[in-house]
């Protein structure tokens, strides 16, 4: 897209293939990166993005082929050895030690010492490391001290300190692993506009992502892998429709006509399916009264969620949608969380009141949070409604009840799997989402909360799960999804609430929805309304 | 590609026998020692070693439920001993053998009430907890007793817990199995121990699944109590005797136990059937080194090397998953 400065070969991958047990993880892969270039690697999980990262990484061996570094092959046989070479991962979330200082991370391991002899016990030369990285700071916009505490940095701040801690080991090719995920829209920009820099300085930058939207900002050339092949090589960034092509092939035309169709089908279907009488799920949640506590809500806020209706709750990250979605489930126990249902009232005190009063939950952290990695993924669907399969008073288990309900529910879902009793841990991104899905068809709910319901999860499966979404409030269930990101489902909402500092700030609905409404709304610090100052004044008191 | 669909499952099911290292190593143990003795093979020999291993074994299996939510139960010890001195104070004062069981396992199920309660209400880590109450429980015992061993309290239906038999079978083995089967029901076919295994394995997705952790904390380790009780029951009725002593130490067979039968620390995973399988693992290789003359204080060293065998090759097998 650039004219490129001279822009040379700098690492050359020949005829790479990689092997797991029976699945052919890379199928002889070739593949040049460039220096002043970005090289956009796209395709779906379990598409061999992450194998072909770690072989460059030097953490995993190619059965076969070659890597070639400045013309030369190279073995890049470890971690430490392909660093040495000038090749660094920049890892999605880095590891960082959030109580010692920004340079205290970046010479983490490798501290300079002022005498070389007896490293162990040499003296730790912190000035000489500040004196180092000081212009890689300024270069790259970094306005911040370099003794400055880790945790206090903003999260793109942290990102940078992750590619400036690469560059301060001679790192000339980087690898990013959706370097922009989980953050806000404004530090995103932010972010990409560095790498740019970087691309620029003549870095040779290897971007793997999901967002499009991003990869046209950014790349100039894109390679596209499916299933351990490279299907799509240009040295031009096509458009957004026309990668989706190249990583699903023929089965997915173009997201822009997925959502024209079938969403609109659907969500005509939900309007005039819908009872006149319906249930509504209104929410009164009232925040800890105290300046310590760990959220940005700091006054009470009241929701109402129909059943049929799919809403969404967005923000940039801090906003506080995400506490609101977690209070709603119960899971703030400082909270104080009333749901009032059918002209009664309840109060929810933890998950399991929400569970009893029909309401379920899907977190943003799988394996953290949703996910029971020891269990098969039949257990994995009835784990939270095992009364439904359950007899006698000790709670026997009717295991073949169990299984052909968690059969059947897979079946509908397409769950990728050979068997449900396979451990849920087998399954892809996508395909584990769908299986928590599952627990909740399965503990039939009439409202389901999610967060984040399509982080790390490919195109085909996202598209899964948005249809699904649409076809349970279809059937009415209530749905109110919690996201940071709202684009993708704009197009499904039937209402989209978003917040900003804690306070729901806009509500549109059917035809208001607007895509930049929505997004100025999320992002324009002015105007707030007369709760937001009240709201400000408090809190500078 | 029959075939290969085929293949997958026989992978998928040989997987699902979690423990196929064990067994084997289990077997070649046996082989081993009935070449190198001609007194290892014989059902009198093997009925030994069965009841030798009875008393770690029960107290074990209720180890095993504990360890799977990844807790741990170090008071176990003196649960044993707490629960006989328990039984043997009733059955001094003339009360019918029933009552003295049913009392002494009481005393088990509530000590570990209290272990339960401690964890999980005062947010003590288990830990701490178990090896406070292991002082507590053994203090208490000092005290009933005033430092001299209970006697003289054995009735012929008592003894017969710890000494009797069914045709060549010995009691306590089949008290033994009794638990297991219950334990292996409840673990395999019941909320409860759906329930146990979530909380091991991802207590914060149990949670938002509307489990009780606490709940499940507290039942198994009323549980482990529970058994520990019944194992130092049968122990007194086995001595006819309660030292103030009775069951110290115990916690480190039942833990090996547990351990080597391939129930991660970790949590989330384990069973009794493979805690049965490590105590008689302990109990056979202590048995064919007395019966091939090696000094007996080599044992100590082996089950140690044992230990740590069980662990890294489960370690690893975590690695591998």
């Amino acid at each position: 897209m650039q004219s490129m400065k001279s822009s040379s070969t700098l690492l050359e991958i020949a005829d790479i293939s990689k092997k797991f047990h029976a699945i052919q993880a890379l199928d002889s892969v070739s593949l040049k990166l460039k220096t002043h270039t970005i090289t956009a690697l796209i395709g779906e999980n379990g598409a061999g993005k992450s194998t072909l990262v770690k072989i460059l990484a030097g953490y995993y061996q190619p059965d076969s082929g070659l890597i070639k570094l400045d013309g030369k092959p190279v073995c890049l046989q470890n971690v430490v050895y392909a660093q040495s070479q000038g090749i660094s991962v920049i890892h999605q979330v880095p590891a960082f030690a959030p109580d010692l200082s920004v340079v205290d991370n970046i010479f983490l391991g490798r501290e300079l010492s002022k005498n070389l002899k007896g490293r162990a016990l040499s003296k730790h030369d912190r000035s000489a490391e500040i004196k180092n990285l000081k212009p890689l700071l300024s270069q790259y916009g970094a306005n911040f001290k370099p003794e400055v505490r880790m945790g206090q940095l903003k999260a793109y701040q942290q990102r940078l300190v992750g590619i400036i801690r690469a560059l301060v080991f001679s790192a000339r090719i980087l690898i990013m692993d959706e370097p922009t995920a989980a953050l806000p829209l404004e530090e995103r920009e932010l972010l990409l506009s560095r790498i740019r820099q970087l691309r620029d300085d003549g870095y040779c930058i290897l971007y793997v992502s999901h967002h499009m939207d991003e990869i046209e900002k950014v790349a100039d050339e894109v390679a596209a892998l499916r299933n351990g092949k490279l299907v799509g090589y240009t040295d031009t960034v096509p458009t957004q429709d026309r990668m989706i092509e190249m990583m699903t092939g023929d089965r997915l035309r173009s997201l822009s006509e997925m959502y024209d169709n079938e969403m609109h089908d659907f969500k005509r279907k939900a309007r005039t399916d819908s009872d006149p009488i319906r249930t509504s799920y209104s929410f009164s949640l009232t925040p800890p009264f105290s300046s310590s506590s760990s959220t940005l809500v700091q006054n009470p806020v009241a929701l109402t969620v129909k059943a049929g209706e799919l809403v969404v709750l967005t923000g940039i990250v801090g906003s506080g949608a995400k506490d609101i979605a977690e209070a709603m489930y119960g899971m703030r126990t400082d909270w104080q969380v009333v749901l009032s249902k059918d002209e009664t009232s309840f109060r929810l005190r933890n998950p399991k009141d929400a569970i009893k009063h029909s309401i379920g939950y899907l977190s943003d952290d799988r394996l953290g949070e949703a996910m029971i990695s020891d269990f098969s993924i039949r257990e994995n669907i009835t784990i939270s409604m095992l009364e439904k399969v359950s007899r006698y008073l000790i709670r026997h288990i009717v295991l073949r009840d169990e299984k052909r309900t968690a059969g059947e529910l897979c079946k509908n879902l397409k769950v990728k799997m050979h068997s449900i009793e396979q451990t849920i841990t087998d399954l892809s991104g996508g395909n584990q989402q769908k299986v928590m899905l599952a627990r909740w068809l399965f503990a039939e709910v009439g409202m389901l909360i999610l967060n984040e319901p399509t982080q790390g999860v490919d195109v085909m499966a996202k598209r899964d799960v948005i249809r699904l979404l649409r076809e349970l409030t279809a059937m009415g269930g209530a749905c109110i999804i919690a996201t940071n990101d709202p684009e993708e489902f704009l197009h499904i909402a039937d209402r989209v609430l978003v917040m900003r500092k804690g306070i729901i700030v806009g509500d549109f609905s059917g035809s208001a929805i607007k895509h930049s409404d929505v997004f100025q709304s999320m992002l324009i610090h002015e105007n707030l309304g007369l709760t937001g100052r009240r709201h400000e004044r408090k809190r500078s008191e | 590609m029959k075939e290969n669909v085929r293949n997958n499952t026989f992978f998928i099911r040989l997987r699902a026998v979690d423990n196929i290292g064990l067994y084997g190593v289990f077997i070649a143990i046996i082989i081993f020692f009935s070449f190198a003795s001609p007194y290892f093979f014989t059902l009198r020999n093997f009925m030994d070693i069965l009841r030798q291993s009875t008393f770690v074994l029960v107290a074990a299996l209720g180890m095993t439920v504990v360890i799977i939510t990844a807790g741990i139960d170090l008071s176990v010890g003196s649960v044993i001993g707490l629960s006989a001195g328990v039984t043997s104070v009733v059955l001094l004062q003339g009360a019918p053998t029933s009552v003295a069981v049913i009392a002494g396992l009481t005393i088990g199920i509530i000590c570990g009430f209290i272990n339960g309660i401690i964890i999980t209400k005062l947010g003590v880590t288990d830990l701490i907890t178990t090896l406070s109450t292991l002082s507590i429980f053994r203090g208490i015992l000092f005290m009933m007793t005033h430092g001299i061993p209970f006697q003289a309290f054995a009735r012929p239906d008592f003894s017969m817990l710890g000494r009797g038999s069914i045709g060549p079978v010995p009691f306590p083995i089949i008290i033994a199995a009794g638990i297991f089967l219950i334990l292996r029901y409840i673990l395999g076919r019941t909320i409860l121990g759906r329930h146990i295994f979530a909380v091991g394995s991802n207590s914060t997705a149990a949670i938002l699944s509307g489990i009780s952790v606490s709940k499940n904390k507290i039942a198994v380790y009323m549980i482990s109590g529970f058994t520990a009780a019944a194992s130092g029951i049968m122990l007194a009725s086995r001595l006819s005797s309660v030292p103030p002593d009775l069951g110290q130490g115990y916690e480190m067979s039942v833990i090996a136990a547990v351990v080597i039968g391939g129930t991660s620390l970790f949590g989330g995973s384990g069973s009794v059937l493979g805690t049965v399988i490590g105590s008689l693992m302990v109990a056979i290789i202590g048995n064919g080194l007395i019966l091939l003359n090696v000094n007996p204080f080599y044992q100590y060293v082996i089950n140690g090397v044992i230990i740590i065998l069980a662990v890294s090759f489960n370690n690893a097998k975590r690695k591998r998953t």
